[in-house]
C-alpha cells in the first residue's frame, strides 16, 4: 500500500495517498456518527456497501499496510501465540494480533470493530473462515455472498444463483440499516464503478507504451479505491487525473525510469513487508510493468443495460476463477501486448487460489510463449516466510539471462 | 468410479453401475506431484495428485469431486485433468451457504451429475434403482452405527485401529461385501460380554482425516483408546442416514445437505455441537485433534474449539498431522503425557 512520501513519480498518485488515507479515518467518523460499518473479506461487492449507507473496511488491506510499515512480523507472533498456525493467512494473523492492541498505537487509530462482517465465496475460503472466527468471537452477524464456481464460461443457473446472492446482500444490509435502498442510488453506484473501470482500463491500456510511464510499484498502491471505494465519484476523478497524467507521459514519450532496457510482469499478491526488489531491478534499466493483482480482482466493466446481470459478471470475472489454461493463455497475451521480457512469480503461501497454479503456467509461458519466468517464494505479509537476499540473487541471474 | 470428498452421493453412483471408491491419498512420501503444486498446499491433495501421477489411481474410470472451492481441490483437480487425465470426470459444486435460500442451487447440481451419469451409462438412473442403492448404502450407515454404539462398552474387544480399518475399508470395499462382513463383526460384538472395567482412557478424535492407522495404533498403545471422533474418514462420513420414506432423490438432496458438515462450509459453533454430543456418546475424558497441515478450515477453526473445550473443562490435545504419521516416537510422547495428565485430573 501507498506509505511515504517521497516514493511517488505521478503527481496525481498523491491523489490517491489522500484517498488512502481519508478512507481509514472516514471509518472512524462513520462510527461515531452512529452509522454502521461493516468489515468486508476481500472481493466482498463493495458498492451494494456504499449503496447501503453502510462502510466497507477491508481488513486485507489494512494488514497489507501493517506489513508495509514493518509491523506484521509482532501481530503474527500474537496470534500464533494464541494458538493459530503459521499456516494460517498472515492478513488474519496481523488482523488478529492487533485485537487487544492500543489503537493509538497503529496507523490512522487502528479498524473500527464491526457492526456487521460480510464475506464471499468469491475469491478464496480462507477469509470465509476468519470471518466465521471473528463472528464467534465477537458475536457480531455475519452474512456469507455465496458464489458458484465457475470452469469458463457461466451458466444461466450459476448466474441465477449469484444474482439472489447479490440481491441476498442487499436486504441483509437493509435489514441492518432499516432502510431500503434505491433502485436510482444502486444504478448511481453501478454507473460509477462502470466509470472508475473503465478509466482504469485505459491507465492499464498506457502501461504499454514504451518507455513505461509508471511502475508497478506505484500501481499496486494506487489500486487500492478500486478495492475499497467503486462506486464513488472521487475514485473516478482520481482515476482520470491518473489517466491524463499518464497519456501525457505517453505522448511525449516519457518514462517512469530512463533508459528502459527491460520490462517485467508480476503475478500474485505483492509481499508488501519488502516491495525493495519491485524497484532494485531499475538500476539495471528492467522495469516492472504490469501485475495481474491490479487487473483480474477488481474492477471490470458493468453492462448497465441488464445491471443486476452485468454486476454479476464483473464480480465472477476474477482471476481464481480463471482456468489454468485461461491464466495461460491472458499471460501470453500479456507479454505481447505489454512487451514483456519475463515474468516474476511470488510464490504466496498466505494466497493458494492465486500460488497453486503457478509453477504450471511458469512452465506453460516459457514452453508455448517462449517467456521466462522466475519463482519467488514468500508470503504476502509474513515477512519471515521471505528471504530477501535469496529473492535479490535470483532476481540478479534473471536480469543476467535478459542480457542485462 | 473415483470420488473426493464426503459430498459426492455414493448411492447415485452405485444406482449407474459404478463401484465408488473413495480417494484418500497414502502415506508414502510426495515427490511427483511438488513439480506441479506447492508444499503449502495440504497433504491429502498432494498425495492424491502424486498417487494419480504415478498412474495409481489408472483403475478408476470416471472421477467426482466436490467442492472444488476448497482451496487445494480446485488445482488438484485442474492438474489431474492435464496431466492424468481419467475419460469421464465431473465437479459438483457445493455451496458454501448453508442457508436454505442456497439449497436449489444444491439440488440442481446434483440433477446435473445425475444426468451425466445418464449420459456416460446411455439410460435413466430409475428412481427403483436409487431406492435400492439408497437401501444398500443405509444398511451400511446403520451397522458402521450399531458398532459405534456396542464398542462403547466393549472397547477392549476391538481397539480403535482395527474400528478405524473397518471404516476406512467401507470407502473402497464393494458395499454389498462390505455389509456382509460387517454384519458379522457386529453379530459377534453382541454376543460378547460387556467390558469388565476397562481401564482404558476414553478418546474423542476430532480432525481432517486418519488414514495412518500406526495414529491409532500408538493412542491403543499407551493405554488409551478411541470411542468417538466427527472426522471425514469417521462419522462425518457414515453418520447420517437417507429418509427412505420420501423420494429417493430428495432423500439423497437432503441427507448430503445436512449432513455433519466440513467446516469448510459451517460455522465452528455448528462442528461445536457435534463434538458435545458426540462426546457425550462415547463417554469420552479428553479431545485429541488431528489437525491436517495446510487445512485451511481446521486451521482456523481448531484454536477456537479448544479453547471452548478447555472452558468447559475437557483436555486437549492438538496435532499436527501430515497424512502419514512421521515422528512415531514423539507423537506416541505427547499422546502418553497428555493421557497421564488427564487420568491425574489435569
Amino acid at each position: 500500500m501507498a506509505t511515504g512520501e517521497k516514493r511517488r513519480t505521478l503527481e496525481s498518485s498523491y491523489i490517491g495517498r489522500d484517498i488512502f488515507k481519508n478512507y481509514w479515518l472516514g471509518a472512524h467518523k462513520w462510527k461515531q456518527e452512529g452509522k454502521l460499518v461493516a468489515w468486508c473479506s476481500g472481493n466482498v461487492p463493495v458498492e451494494l456497501v456504499h449503496a447501503n449507507g453502510v462502510y466497507p473496511l477491508y481488513p486485507e488491506s489494512y494488514s497489507a499496510m501493517i506489513s508495509a510499515q514493518k509491523m506484521a512480523r509482532e501481530k503474527c507472533e500474537k496470534t500464533e501465540a494464541m494458538g493459530y498456525s503459521m499456516d494460517a493467512c498472515s492478513y488474519f494473523r496481523v488482523n488478529l494480533g492487533m485485537d487487544h492492541e492500543d489503537p493509538r498505537t497503529l496507523p490512522f487509530g487502528g479498524l473500527p470493530r464491526p457492526d456487521l462482517l460480510l464475506t464471499t465465496r468469491l475469491i478464496c475460503m480462507t477469509q470465509y473462515k476468519w470471518w466465521q472466527v471473528l463472528s464467534e468471537m465477537w458475536d457480531v452477524p455475519i452474512h456469507v455472498v455465496d458464489a458458484p464456481f465457475l470452469e469458463g464460461d457461466i451458466n444461466p443457473h450459476q448466474m441465477d444463483y449469484f444474482v439472489s446472492q447479490l440481491k441476498g446482500l442487499v436486504s441483509f444490509l437493509e435489514r441492518h440499516t432499516g432502510k431500503r435502498m434505491s433502485e436510482d442510488r444502486f444504478m448511481e453506484v453501478m454507473t460509477l464503478s462502470d466509470r472508475a473501470a473503465e478509466v482504469w482500463y485505459e491507465v492499464m491500456d498506457l502501461r504499454k507504451s514504451r518507455p513505461c510511464p509508471v511502475a508497478t510499484r506505484e500501481m499496486v498502491g494506487n489500486v487500492f479505491p478500486l478495492v475499497t471505494l467503486l462506486g464513488t465519484q472521487p475514485t473516478v476523478d482520481f482515476f482520470t487525473a491518473l489517466r491524463d497524467e499518464l497519456r501525457e507521459m505517453a505522448r511525449n514519450g516519457q518514462g517512469a525510469i530512463p533508459n528502459e532496457k527491460a520490462r517485467l510482469a508480476l503475478d500474485n499478491i505483492p509481499p508488501w513487508h519488502d516491495l525493495s526488489f519491485l524497484t532494485s531491478v531499475e538500476e539495471r534499466g528492467a522495469i516492472f510493468v504490469i501485475e495481474n493483482y491490479t487487473c483480474y480482482a477488481w474492477g471490470g466493466r458493468i453492462d448497465l443495460s441488464d445491471p443486476w446481470r452485468g454486476y454479476a459478471n464483473k464480480c465472477l470475472d476474477i482471476w481464481p476463477n480463471y482456468t489454468i489454461e485461461r491464466r495461460i493463455q491472458i499471460y501470453a497475451e500479456q507479454a505481447r501486448e505489454y512487451h514483456l521480457d519475463g515474468y516474476i512469480f511470488h510464490s504466496n503461501r498466505s494466497c493458494k487460489p492465486l500460488s497453486t497454479a503457478q509453477q504450471e503456467i511458469q512452465r506453460n509461458l516459457l514452453d508455448r510463449a517462449g517467456v521466462p519466468g522466475i519463482l519467488l517464494e514468500g508470503d504476502h505479509a509474513d515477512p519471515r516466510a521471505f528471504s530477501a537476499t535469496q529473492a535479490q540473487a535470483q532476481i540478479e541471474t534473471f536480469l543476467e539471462m535478459l542480457g542485462l | 468410479m473415483g470420488i473426493f470428498w464426503d459430498y459426492v452421493p455414493e448411492e447415485l453412483l452405485h444406482a449407474a453401475g459404478a463401484l465408488p471408491y473413495r480417494i484418500l491419498g497414502n502415506t508414502e512420501n510426495v515427490s511427483e506431484a511438488d513439480r506441479h503444486m506447492p508444499t503449502y498446499v495440504c497433504t491429502l491433495m498432494r498425495s492424491a495428485l502424486d498417487q494419480a501421477l504415478r498412474g495409481r489411481y489408472a483403475f478408476v474410470d470416471g472421477l467426482v469431486v466436490s467442492p472444488l472451492w476448497c482451496e487445494a481441490m480446485h488445482p488438484l483437480w485442474e492438474l489431474w485433468r492435464i496431466h492424468a487425465p481419467i475419460p469421464w470426470m465431473e465437479a459438483l459444486d457445493l455451496p458454501g451457504s448453508t442457508e436454505p435460500t442456497s439449497r436449489p442451487y444444491f439440488a440442481r447440481e446434483l440433477a446435473r451429475l445425475k444426468l451425466a451419469l445418464e449420459e456416460l451409462i446411455g439410460h435413466e438412473i430409475t428412481p427403483e434403482a436409487l431406492a435400492t442403492s439408497v437401501q444398500l448404502y443405509n444398511e451400511g450407515r446403520r451397522l458402521l452405527k450399531k458398532l459405534f454404539h456396542l464398542r462403547q462398552d466393549r472397547v477392549s474387544l476391538l481397539s480403535s485401529a482395527d474400528w478405524a480399518h473397518v471404516v476406512l475399508a467401507s470407502m473402497i470395499m464393494p458395499k454389498e461385501e462390505h455389509n456382509r462382513l460387517l454384519a458379522v463383526l457386529v453379530e459377534a460384538l453382541e454376543a460378547s460380554p460387556l467390558d469388565d472395567g476397562d481401564a482404558s482412557l476414553r478418546l474423542h478424535l476430532t480432525g481432517t482425516v486418519l488414514i495412518d492407522l500406526n495414529f491409532a495404533q500408538v493412542i491403543d498403545e499407551v493405554g488409551a483408546s478411541v470411542t468417538s471422533d466427527d472426522l471425514y474418514t469417521g462419522t462425518r462420513w457414515y453418520w447420517d442416514m437417507i429418509d427412505e420414506t420420501v423420494a429417493p432423490f430428495e432423500g439423497i438432496t437432503e441427507r448430503y445437505w445436512t449432513k455433519l458438515p466440513c467446516p469448510a462450509r459451517s460455522m465452528p459453533k455448528v462442528r461445536f455441537n457435534q463434538m458435545l454430543d458426540f462426546i457425550k456418546l462415547g463417554r469420552a475424558q479428553g479431545v485429541i485433534f488431528l489437525t491436517e497441515k495446510h487445512c485451511d478450515p481446521h486451521i482456523f477453526e481448531d484454536p477456537l474449539l479448544k479453547t471452548w473445550l478447555e472452558n468447559m473443562g475437557i483436555p486437549c490435545l492438538q496435532l499436527e498431522t501430515e497424512l502419514a504419521l512421521r515422528a512415531v516416537g514423539q507423537v506416541r510422547t505427547r499422546v502418553q503425557t497428555f493421557v497421564e495428565m488427564v487420568r491425574k485430573g489435569g
